[in-house]
This record gives structure tokens, sequence and C-alpha cells, in this order.
């Protein structure tokens, strides 16, 4: 049963019958309406979609576009090219001496299969192969450096295990540099990287991926499963400066063109990060995203003019993020480095609020939002190993909400009246890795 | 109800099923002065009420096959004028904030001083209050609706739609005082509402 105030009752009396008379032409208007039905409008949920969908296209051509810049679809190109074993194979029944394609360099059959590398065995010789006398091939394994050992030492071994001496009539060309060159060629290139007096720091790992990769022995091909990041646990600090939005229908020119006018806004987070990188390829991993500035500002074009808003939300969020990794050796450092192209999900808890309008701020309108907001995360990032277990990372970062930013009271219940939250900006991060 | 107008209103429904466009203006004719009072109360504005009309009336002559005759047709066509101004206050709210309207005090108000207002001002009273206070108060003040079909309606608790109408309230009590306070007229003072 109501229970109405004098105030209700005032109201309701004066209005119930309210009357008025419409506009002359609103039946031509509703008469018009009925013979020409209007097409639907697109609705901006649909239009939100085809923006996400242009968003990512564009996102996934400048992922390729920076591919192909650092090379990397090359040494990517590498790991898909007939493997390891099938060269192997073709080698093993021929005997035939292996070209290295790049450098032209010749050199015997020899088989140094990577520790890492479990898969790549010849295949069992048929009976017709037994009878060709096919060299037997004692597969070797190349010794992981001791870190006590000099760089130059190690280097000269596995150098001089991995390049057998070449005979004269397999020389397939003039310009081929004998072993003493390469090995005079490799370490200079090494001292030249690593710096003479830091030499001896520089991780082994590093130095044995450095060998393994290097073009000049074109050894990738045949250690292609070779990881050069490191596998394993890692923790890190993160942060990034982002542009933020508040994406709704008045993004879109849909009704009575636009109604509000959009003004710069800027926010920051600031996160920790935890993951795995369970392959040289993929890892997962999460982060206590711990503030995340978000919002927007603009001016009301329509409805309140001359006014101007910022709404400032401050989440806290945690992300869980699949990652993929093309990865390289480079930099003047030869440093293993790699692309990360981040995709996952995002979870957020809305901690603070604040609306300024016209310089008058407010914070009393927590109940305005919406408490929980989750959603898309992208990532793409250079990441760049500096120390045996230390890496920084920069690139870029940017988050797309799913859930209509208004609390329930506030919130209207189709496409057209939704909000979402959006960011995207600069990050730069550092992380410590626990290898495996 | 009477014979008489049962009859005509079956007959205007038979000729809008039919697509009859002179029975649908003859309806039009006999509801538009009360619906556009509706659309005028829920719509901040004369000109959004129009399309709160115009869109309504769409509805009821393509929904006019769905009406069984259970009720009155005028209740019917209320129902979908009133559906459709609360689907319009969906559409267009916004990220405006309701902070702007200070609430408190005023409790020591003058019931006498809403004896002496215009119908006109009243309305311009409530079109004045933010979309979400205007559509609550419009729902249960004026037609009647209770808080758990106010809560339904618009997708919201039943405690939020009683806060809302205690705030609507307040709004409206702070209004008028301020209007009679300073002994402006009327039209001049409330030219500088929203």
């Amino acid at each position: 049963m109501q229970r109405l105030q004098f105030i209700d009752r005032f109201f309701k009396k004066a209005l119930e019958r309210f009357q008025a008379r419409p506009p002359a032409e609103m039946w031509d208007r509703i008469s018009g309406s009925l013979d020409n039905p209007a097409t639907p409008a697109a609705k901006p949920g649909s239009s939100r979609w085809l923006r996400i969908t242009t968003a990512t296209l564009a996102v996934s051509a400048v992922v390729l576009v920076l591919l192909n810049y650092s090379g990397i679809n090359d040494f990517v190109r590498g790991r898909l090219q007939p493997q390891n074993s099938e060269l192997i194979s073709k080698t093993t029944q021929t005997g035939d001496t292996f070209s290295a394609n790049s450098t032209k360099i010749t050199a015997p059959t020899i088989i140094t299969p990577h520790p890492s590398v479990e898969d790549i065995t010849p295949p069992a010789p048929t009976a017709e192969d037994a009878n060709k006398q096919i060299p037997v091939i004692e597969p070797r394994l190349i010794e992981r450096f001791d870190e006590q050992e000099t760089v130059d030492n190690h280097l000269q071994e596995i150098v001089l295990e991995t390049i057998e001496p070449v005979e004269e009539e397999e020389v397939i060309s003039d310009d081929t540099p004998s072993k003493a060159e390469l090995i005079e060629s490799i370490m200079a290139r090494l001292m030249e990287s690593t710096g003479n007096e830091n030499k001896n720091d520089m991780p082994s790992e590093e130095m044995e991926n450095y060998l393994v990769q290097e073009d000049a022995f074109n050894i990738a091909d045949w250690f292609s499963a070779q990881s050069i990041l490191p596998r394993g646990f890692y923790v890190g600090a993160s942060a990034s400066a982002n542009s933020t939005w508040i994406i709704n229908q008045n993004t879109y020119d849909n009704f009575d063109g636009y109604e509000l006018a959009y003004m710069p806004d800027f926010g920051m987070s600031h996160e920790v990060t935890a993951g795995y990188n369970f392959t040289d390829m993929f890892a997962i991993e999460t982060a206590w995203i711990i503030k995340s500035y978000q919002g927007q500002k603009y001016e009301d074009l329509i409805k309140y003019k001359n006014v101007t808003r910022e709404v400032d939300l401050e989440y806290t969020k945690v992300p869980i993020l699949l990652k993929f990794k093309a990865a390289k050796l480079g930099g003047k450092n030869l440093r293993p480095s790699s692309f990360n192209l981040s995709l996952g999900m995002y979870i957020g808890r809305l901690q603070y609020v604040e609306i300024t309008t016209n310089n008058s701020i407010s914070n009393e309108v927590n109940e305005r939002f919406n408490l929980y907001d989750y959603g898309f995360a992208f990532g793409l990032e250079r990441e760049r190993l500096f120390r045996y277990n230390w890496s920084y990372s920069y690139g870029f970062n940017a988050h797309l909400g799913l859930v209509d930013i208004n609390a329930p009271t506030y919130a209207v219940h189709d496409e057209l009246g939704q909000s979402f939250n959006a960011l995207g900006g600069l990050k730069v991060g550092l992380k410590y890795m626990i290898r495996n | 109800m009477d014979l008489v107008v049962r009859n005509i209103e079956q007959s205007l429904v038979e000729g809008c099923r039919n697509n009859d466009r002179k029975s649908q203006e003859a309806l039009y004719r006999r509801y538009s002065k009360k619906m556009f009072g509706v659309c005028l109360r829920y719509a901040k504005d004369r000109s959004t009420a129009e399309d709160i009309l115009q869109e309504g009336f769409i509805k009821v002559f393509n929904g006019l096959k769905k009406f069984r005759g259970d009720g009155s047709l005028e209740g019917w066509v209320r129902r979908i004028m009133v559906n459709t101004a609360i689907e319009n206050y969906r559409k267009t709210i916004r990220l405006h904030v309701v902070s702007d309207f200070e609430e408190n005090g005023h409790e020591e108000f003058e019931e006498t001083i809403l004896q002496k207002m215009h119908v006109d001002e009243i309305l311009k009273l409530v079109q004045n209050l933010p979309d979400g206070f205007r559509t609550v108060f419009s729902l249960y003040v004026i037609d009647g609706y209770t808080h758990k079909e106010v809560a339904k309606q618009l997708g919201i608790s039943e405690g939020t739609s009683k806060s809302q109408l205690a705030r609507a309230r307040n709004v409206l009590k702070k209004r008028v005082t301020e209007l009679y306070e300073v002994k402006t007229p009327i039209y001049a003072k409330t030219a500088i509402y929203r």
C-alpha cells in the first residue's frame, strides 16, 4: 500500500489528470512512420564490436609489421622449417657433407644434439642403409659451461668441438673462412658484444645459446627447439601511463549529434607481477594491479552546456594473461630478447571515485558506479634479459571492460545505455627469473 | 464501463488492427492529450515528450493485435506510454552527477506554498528533477506503482527505489521553497533550472 506524503498527494492531484495538446503535426509524423517504418539504425553495440574487431585487426597488423621489421619472422620461420630429424636423416643416410646456406661453410656430418632437445634422433637405419656402409656417427653433447671457466677457453672448446676439419675437395666456395678465421671472427664478436672486462660475467647459457643461434654456423636449423629464453617462475613490477576512456552511447553520433566533447584524460597504474614460462614460447602471467586510474573527462554539449566533468575511477585489478613469445638474440651484447604478445582477462574492484564538475570536486558518489569490472586485457612488449636472472620490458598495454560501470540504480539495461571502461598506454617493467 | 464507450473502443481497435488509417487517427485524437500529459511528466522537456508520444503511438498501433480487451483501452495505451518513457529514460541516462543536487534540510516545508502554484509550474518542477528521481517519482506517486513494481521496471532494488523517491521529494521541497523565499516571479526563477 502506498504511503503518500502531502507533497506526493499534491503532485498526484495536480498531474494525475494533466493533459496537454501535442503539436498539430504529430499525427502526420506518426502516420508517416506507420507508412514508412524506419530501417532500424545500427545500434551502438554493433558499432562497438565493429570497433573492437577493427582495433584487433589493426593491432595484429602492427604486430606483424614489428615482427617483420625486427627480423623475428626469420627466426620463427627457422623454427618451423624442415626439422632437425629430417636434416639429420638426410645427412645420415647419404653421408653427404652439410653445407650451411648462409655462409657456405662446409662441415662434415656432425650431430651434436643439445641436452634440451630430446626428440632429435636419427631414424633407425634400414637394411638397405646398412649395406651402404654408412659412416657411424657418434652423437655428442655440448658440455654445459662451468661458470668458473674462462669464456675464451670454453668458446674454443665448443668451436673446436663443433667444426671439424674441412677437407679440400669439400670446399664449395673460395670465400669460405678457415677454422682459424672462424674462431677469430666469433671471438672478436663476443669480445665486442660482451666487453673485455666483463666477458666472464656473461651467463654461460647465453654463451651457449649464442653459439647455437649464431648465423655463422647456422646451427639454429639443427637445434631449432633450443630455448633461448629461460623457463621457470618469475616475479616483477610494472608501471604504465595510460590514456583512459569511458565508452558509451555518447561515443557515437547516433542521435542528434555528439552529446559530449571528450577531453584528454590520463591515468597511471602500477602492479606486481608473477608468471611462469612453461615453454620457451609460452608463459602464463598474473598480476596485482594495485592502483589503476581510469575515467573520462568531457564537456557536455547538449544537456548541461558548458559543464566540464572529470570522472576519476580508481580500481585494483587482477589480470590473467597468456603470453606468446617470439625470441632471438640481439643487440650489442647479444642478449636474449623477445616480443611478447599477451591476451587475457582482468577483474577489477572499484576503490575510489571522484567526480569534478567545473572544478567542484565530489567524492561521495561511489554508489553511482558498479563495484566490480572485468574485461579483456591485451599487451605487446619487448622483453630483454640484461642479467642472468633479470629482464626489463617495455611496450603497450590495453584494457577493455565488458561490464557496465553504472551501478544498478543508474544502469540502463540495453546496449544503448551501457558504459565501459577502456585504457591504453605505455608500460615498463622489471622481472626476476627463477630458472628451472 | 459505459457500453457506448466500449463499443467505440472495440470499433477503433478493429479498424486499427486492419490498418485503417482513419481509425488509427481517431484513436490518436481520442487519447493524444492525456498521453502527451503522461509523456511530459516522464520527459525532461517537451521535445523529448513528443518523441516518446510518437514512439508510443507507433507501438500502440503495431501492438493492438495483442490487446485482449481485458481492461480499458486507455489503461493499456497508458501503460505503453509509460513503458516507452522508461525505455527512453534508459537510453538517455548519462554519467551526469546526481549529487549536483543538495538534499539536506527543508523539513520545514510550507504546504500552503503549493496551493499557489500553477500546474505548468508543477510540471516544470517535476521535469527538472534528475532523470532517475523523476522516473521513480512519476511511477510511484502519480501512476501508482509500488516500490516492488518500480524496482522491477527499472531494474533496481526496492531500497534504491525508496531512496530515489525520498531524494526526489527533498529536491522538490527545496525548489518550491527557494522559489517562494526569494519572492521572484515564478517563471523568471524556473528559467534557471535545467
